[in-house]
């Protein structure tokens, strides 16, 4: 009821804000993205520098290979030193080791350093990659499927004899890099930090190269470095930057105007499904396209997501059965799924009056749609976005009190001179006006947010032992566990519910349920998976889809990079759909 | 007639089109200034609300304006805005009713409502978006001064429209740096109102980049610009941010005490150069990236940075090689890439670290060099006027970076050679153009000719294989000094005694070239212009030697020694010269002395003065040396030693030379010179030893014998041997 309040009381919102707060608000759509993210986040660097490789498939190269070494060559200091040992007379008395393991093509970048600790007596030092059968009594870039950038004569060798002019010699102290860009196949080196450029540009993708070092006379002695430490030259803004590239190529891919229409659909059914009904009524205004759902029925679905996302799972059942009569009755697991959210709520509310009252607030603040996401992005959207829902809550008709032209015509005109003439033509220096309104709209929550810390603080904590409570909970979960008997269908969701009702009925064993290893089941993320499951029903018990076509693109998208990366398309590293949908912007 | 006028003028409504079409469409129109009113003519659509059409009323309200414009009603003004707007014709029909001075009256006059003067300024600046007749108009009327009197007010709307116009003005190709400049206060003013609000501060923003020149540098720093700008940078507005960046180049070009400023100055904790740092981040726009380095490079050219410091090798400099590469940039940002190079070219003219490291970084030489490609153009068909003209300008950026980047190192230049570098076809190219693209681009051909000109080896193949000499003679004789400076710099390479081509160069006339130069007003000129002959003269034989002096003209020596600072290189250049001229010729064994005489006969008056005026004031002990070589020179001629043994005040002076204790080097040359006069082997020595024997010379030679250093004790010694 409190939200409710809330929600109509809040009028001025411009439609042209919604668009952008719309696009975060995908419950669940970056979930893949940063349970992998979460995977990767293990304390390696070697890993950290390349998180899309599936190390289980295609491990990284770590160190030299002892087996894969000519018998000049000694390799010492957990594998990453390589001392030559042989005669050194001439270049038939050249020794090479390759690496554990061949560069994965899902690094995007790959890269490693090599410390000339000494020179030796004539310095004749080669690095770079080979593949497997290339002979270790070269120096890399001698023969074919090798590459090699030479001390003596800074000159670099592919897969050749003679070598042609590159860079810088190098001797004693120098550091120098090797990277491979399986983007577009280019190898290029570094020295001191410092970029040398690509020195060879047309790698056959198909080769499987490993990290190659080559000594020729007594005395040469390299260090490596293939990511344990910090590298002396900045690899991760050269990552950054060719990501950059990959995604500037994908923005700027433009789309037949075949597409357009197509593309708008998509937009609009995504924002209808999510119940953003004045962004969906305005964008198929501008768009040209017939809103498919009715304003009323959209803001019921939102009102009622609302609802489970803020925890009020009774109220949400109950408004459900008003207005959707049939639908809980006929599709017994969704009922199943709600009651067991219910249950967790009340678990959740009971064990909260036990403890102390520190973390409550901000789990039963009614503003809240999930907090993940809110983490993710501490952007100026941020207010506007978590707002939002309770704004659409509105009667149906409020959309009309904004005019949605206004805050269109002001932002255009405060920015650019190409309107120098369009604006004067309204007769008011418009300038000042957009801000006006930005202002206004900016400061209204705010007032807001504090109603909502003020009444949301009244009820004072109930003293604790509510063991009358714990029966309540109690004879609850009897009642759902017979609703589980009663389901007769077996799917696999069906299952994973059961499961997770027994995690949470197990909860109750806990003092501090929240700590427990089901304690994840409290977070107020996972009312987004019941609510997303009750607006799909929904949808689908009136015949629309049951998952907006955006969102099964975006999955499309995520299994088409992962399917690249298993071909072995370097390419995929940067192509990140989940990258897209969050945007860039400055640090 | 009428319709015709009808229908272009119901056009006013819509936006600005091209100015060009529409510019020579007014001039067709003038004759029809004022064309019989037809209301209802069928071609005309009248406007929704309004009962006239807009001939009509335009018509009545240039009528209306004969009178004085302040009786006009705001509906008139706002009528004669919308009429202006986006409409070139009606612009220039309004410019020759005086409406600008009438308008600028109008603002300024003491009646007139903020909302009056807002219209006004929204008038002016759509008649300076015209054309740019329109524009000059509008400054020449005093525009930016009245504008910048206008942001003395609190309506923050007034001063929006003001900053707005003054950004069309002061970033247009006349901009009135002046009318700004005139008052310290109106760089107070526009300081001021930097913060009003974002949208003014980036209007205010674009007008500082632009009027903030080297030239003002100090007026700038003395209004505390620095303080006011440094917050800025920490904006995340792109084109505020630019301007900035911008600024701060322009304020410490050069300029010590303003890069030290710059340096220190902190926001929230944060120091510029730890700004510059982050916005040199990838995630940035290309144009801020480089802006950001830009900054760092002026900083570390101005002083206040060391050439070896992270922030110059490890970000500024890859940062600026990436862009003068062309990286990440598209075709159309090729202005980017422009700049970059000259930052290029600016960053690496001097240090020689500095230069290894760039010519290494990411084959920044490799693609400096193929900007310059050996055979003619690329089509540039596809791009538009502007990024033409920077197209334009790549390859003599290119050419200067080149440049700098061999300036110093052997090694660097001999991968040029490698690299198959000619400059031939860009010769070609640059006489193709005409005017200051044609100036520029030789400049550029001639800092890379006078960089290579120092390699040996660039000098017995390059020069020699390639007549390119042939060039720099002729841009040694344009009007344009900069193109004669840098030309006869590369020259006085190519005329050192081991060069081949000295030969042919001296007869094409290197001589006169270079006699002239010496009489050019500009210090660096005569330098050159000295300093080559004084190189021709090493070691030349007698006739090119005699040829010299008398090109040259012996008045000259006297007069470049008068006109010059005491510490200036020209001094040592000079005596340089003559002590060439008047030295044995190439082999020592074979040498005569009659050249030294007959120079002696016809110039000799003349150097003596010379040689006196600098042992006489106070020059550099070098100088003095010189100075005393040369009467050495002068002694070993035959008839020439009068000139020395006549002269009781030079033997005087040499003679004090003699007993110069502390500096054994002129006591040497002053002995030196004593030793050629008393020399047996020459006729008439008798009687020289007795002169100088009175004079006291050998009582001093004995006394110098008690010297504790060897070689004057030796040249003593010897000299004494002789009496």
């Amino acid at each position: 009821m409190m939200e409710n309040m809330l929600a109509t009381g809040n009028n001025t919102r411009s439609s042209g804000a919604m668009i952008s707060s719309s696009q975060a608000d995908e419950p669940g759509a970056m979930m893949e993205a940063e349970e992998r993210d979460e995977l990767n986040s293990i304390d390696d660097p070697i890993k950290k520098l390349y998180p899309f490789v599936d190390e289980t498939k295609t491990p990284l190269p770590r160190f030299w290979n002892n087996g894969d070494k000519y018998n000049y060559l000694i390799v010492t200091n957990q594998n990453l030193r390589v001392t030559y040992r042989g005669a050194g007379k001439n270049h038939k008395d050249a020794a090479a080791v390759r690496a554990n393991f061949p560069i994965p093509a899902t690094c995007g970048i790959y890269y490693f350093e090599i410390t000339i600790v000494s020179k030796g007596r004539d310095g004749y030092m080669g690095i770079g990659l080979s593949e497997k059968e290339v002979s270790l009594n070269r120096l890399p870039g001698w023969d074919r499927n090798s590459y090699g950038y030479h001390a003596d004569d800074g000159n670099f060798f592919s897969s050749s004899g003679n070598g042609t002019q590159y860079g810088p010699t190098f001797t004693t102290n120098d550091v120098v890099g090797c990277g491979y860009n399986l983007i577009d196949n280019s190898i290029f080196y570094t020295k001191n930090g410092q970029n040398l450029g690509v020195a060879f540009h047309d790698v056959p993708s198909t080769e499987e190269l490993y990290p190659t070092v080559g000594l020729q006379t007594p005395g040469e002695i390299v260090d490596t470095n293939f990511g344990q430490k910090p590298f002396v030259f900045n690899i991760q803004d050269e990552i950054k930057a060719t990501e950059m590239r990959v995604q500037a190529s994908i923005f700027n891919y433009q789309l037949p105007a075949t597409k357009t229409e197509w593309m708008n659909k998509l937009v609009s059914s995504y924002l209808v499904h999510h119940g953003f009904c004045s962004t969906a009524e305005s964008f198929n205004l501008t768009t040209n396209q017939r809103t498919v759902e009715d304003t009323a029925s959209m803001t019921n679905r939102q009102q009622i997501q609302k609802l489970v996302l803020n925890g009020h799972i009774a109220e949400a059942i109950e408004m459900v059965e008003q207005i959707y009569p049939m639908l809980l009755h006929t599709n017994k697991p969704l009922l199943f799924m709600l009651k067991c959210r219910q249950f967790i709520e009340m678990l959740a509310q009971v064990t909260q009056e036990r403890e102390p009252r520190s973390s409550s607030h901000h789990r039963s603040s009614p503003t809240c749609s999930p907090p993940y996401k809110l983490s993710k992005r501490p952007s100026p959207n941020d207010r506007e976005h978590r707002l939002s829902p309770r704004r659409t809550t509105r009667s149906p008709r409020s959309h009309e009190d904004t005019p949605s032209s206004s805050g269109h015509i002001s932002n255009g005109a405060s920015h650019d001179e190409p309107m120098e003439d369009g604006v004067y033509t309204n007769g008011s220096a418009a300038n000042g006006s957009s801000n006006n309104t930005a202002v206004k709209n900016g400061s209204q929550p705010d007032e807001e947010m504090d109603d909502v810390e003020d009444t949301n603080g009244f009820t004072p904590p109930p003293p604790p032992a509510s063991f009358e409570k714990f029966r309540d909970v109690l004879a609850f979960g009897q009642e759902i566990n017979a609703l589980s008997k009663e389901i007769t269908i077996s799917s696999r969701s069906v299952e994973l519910q059961r499961k997770k009702m027994n995690d949470a009925f197990s909860l109750v064993c806990y003092a501090k349920p929240k700590e427990s290893p089901n304690g994840y089941l409290l977070e107020p993320s996972q009312r987004a998976i019941v609510a997303a499951a009750l607006n799909s029903a929904i949808l689908e018990d009136q015949g629309q889809c049951s998952r907006p076509p955006l969102e099964v693109l975006l999955a499309h998208a995520r299994r088409l990079r992962d399917e690249m990366a298993s071909a072995k398309v370097g390419a995929a590293t940067f192509a990140d759909p989940d990258r897209f949908c969050r945007g860039g912007s400055f640090p | 007639m009428g319709p015709r006028l009808c229908v272009s003028s119901s056009t006013s409504a819509t936006s600005d089109i091209d100015h060009r079409s529409s510019e020579s469409e007014a001039a067709d129109l003038r004759p029809f200034r004022f064309p019989p009113v037809q209301p209802n003519s069928s071609s005309v659509r009248p406007p929704e609300h309004n009962t006239h059409t807009p001939v009509v009323r335009r018509k009545l309200f240039i009528k209306q304006h004969r009178h004085p414009i302040d009786q006009t009603n705001p509906p008139d003004r706002v009528q004669l805005r919308n009429m202006v707007i986006g409409n070139n014709r009606q612009k220039a029909l309004l410019i020759e009713n005086d409406l600008v001075a009438r308008l600028l009256k109008m603002a300024t006059s003491e009646g007139a409502t903020m909302e009056m003067r807002r219209e006004v300024v929204f008038i002016l600046n759509s008649l300076a978006k015209g054309s740019e007749k329109e524009l000059g108009v509008v400054i020449e009327a005093g525009g930016a001064r009245v504008l910048l009197h206008l942001l003395d007010t609190n309506d923050d709307q007034l001063v929006t429209a003001c900053a707005r116009c003054l950004r069309t003005l002061f970033t247009s190709r006349l901009a009135p740096i002046d009318q700004l400049y005139a008052d310290t206060a109106y760089v107070q003013l526009l300081l001021h109102v930097s913060h009003f609000s974002p949208i003014t501060q980036e209007y205010v923003m674009e007008v500082f980049a632009h009027v903030c020149t080297p030239e003002h540098q100090i007026t700038l720093l003395n209004e505390g610009i620095i303080p006011v700008f440094v917050p800025l940078l920490f904006r995340d507005n792109i084109k505020v941010l630019l301007s900035v960046l911008s600024c701060f180049a322009s304020l410490t070009h050069d300029n010590f005490i303003a890069a030290s400023y710059v340096f220190q100055a902190e926001h929230a904790g944060i120091t510029v150069p730890e700004r510059c740092d982050i916005l040199l981040a990838r995630c940035y726009p290309v144009a801020v990236q480089l802006a950001a380095a830009k900054c760092l490079v002026y900083l570390f050219r101005a002083g206040v940075i060391g050439a070896n410091h992270r922030l110059i090798v490890d970000r500024a400099m890859p940062t600026i090689v990436r862009c003068a590469r062309g990286e990440c940039l598209t075709p159309s940002d090729i202005r980017l890439r422009v700049d970059a190079i000259k930052t290029l070219a600016y960053a690496t003219e001097q240090d020689v670290s500095l230069q290894r490291l760039t010519a290494d970084n990411n084959q920044c030489l490799r693609e400096m060099l193929k900007c310059v490609p050996a055979n003619t153009p690329i089509s540039a068909s596809l791009l538009n006027n502007e990024t033409l003209e920077s197209y334009r300008q790549l390859e003599p950026a290119a050419l200067t970076a080149i440049a700098s980047l061999v300036m110093n190192e052997e090694e660097i230049r001999r991968r040029i050679q490698a690299d198959n570098f000619s400059l031939t076809t860009s010769v070609e190219r640059a006489k193709a153009k005409t005017g200051e693209e044609q100036v520029y681009h030789l400049h550029a051909i001639g800092r890379c000719l006078h960089a290579l000109s120092r390699s040996v080896e660039q000098l017995r193949t390059t020069f020699h294989e390639r007549p390119v000499w042939k060039l720099l003679l002729e841009m040694a004789q344009s009007s344009n000094e900069e193109l004669v400076a840098i030309s006869s710099a590369a020259l006085c390479n190519l005329c050192l005694d081991f060069s081949p081509c000295k030969r042919e160069i001296v007869d094409a006339g290197l001589v006169e070239v270079l006699s002239s130069l010496v009489r050019r007003d500009s210090p660096c000129l005569r330098l050159n212009g000295v300093w080559g002959l004084m190189n021709l003269a090493y070691r030349a034989d007698e006739k090119l030697k005699m040829t010299i002096v008398k090109t040259f003209g012996s008045d000259q020596f006297l007069r470049l020694l008068t006109e010059a600072t005491s510490d200036s290189p020209i001094v040592l250049r000079t005596l340089g010269l003559i002590r060439n001229v008047l030295s044995h010729g190439n082999d020592p064994k074979a040498y005569t002395h009659n050249h030294i005489d007959e120079v002696m006969a016809v110039h000799g008056n003349s150097i003596i003065q010379a040689v006196i005026y600098v042992l006489e004031d106070e020059y550099s002990s070098d100088a003095k040396e010189m100075a005393l070589c040369i009467l050495s020179n002068i002694a070993a001629g035959a008839s020439a030693k009068e000139f020395i043994v006549a002269n009781e005040d030079i033997l005087r002076k040499v003679t004090n030379y003699m007993q110069l204790a502390g500096n054994s080097s002129l006591q040497i040359a002053a002995t030196f010179c004593i030793f050629n006069l008393v020399c047996k082997e020459d006729d008439g020595y008798d009687e020289r030893q007795a002169k100088l024997r009175d004079f006291g010379v050998h009582k001093l030679l004995q006394q110098l014998l008690q010297t504790s250093d060897n070689e004057l004790y030796e040249r003593a010694k010897l000299t004494l041997n002789q009496f």
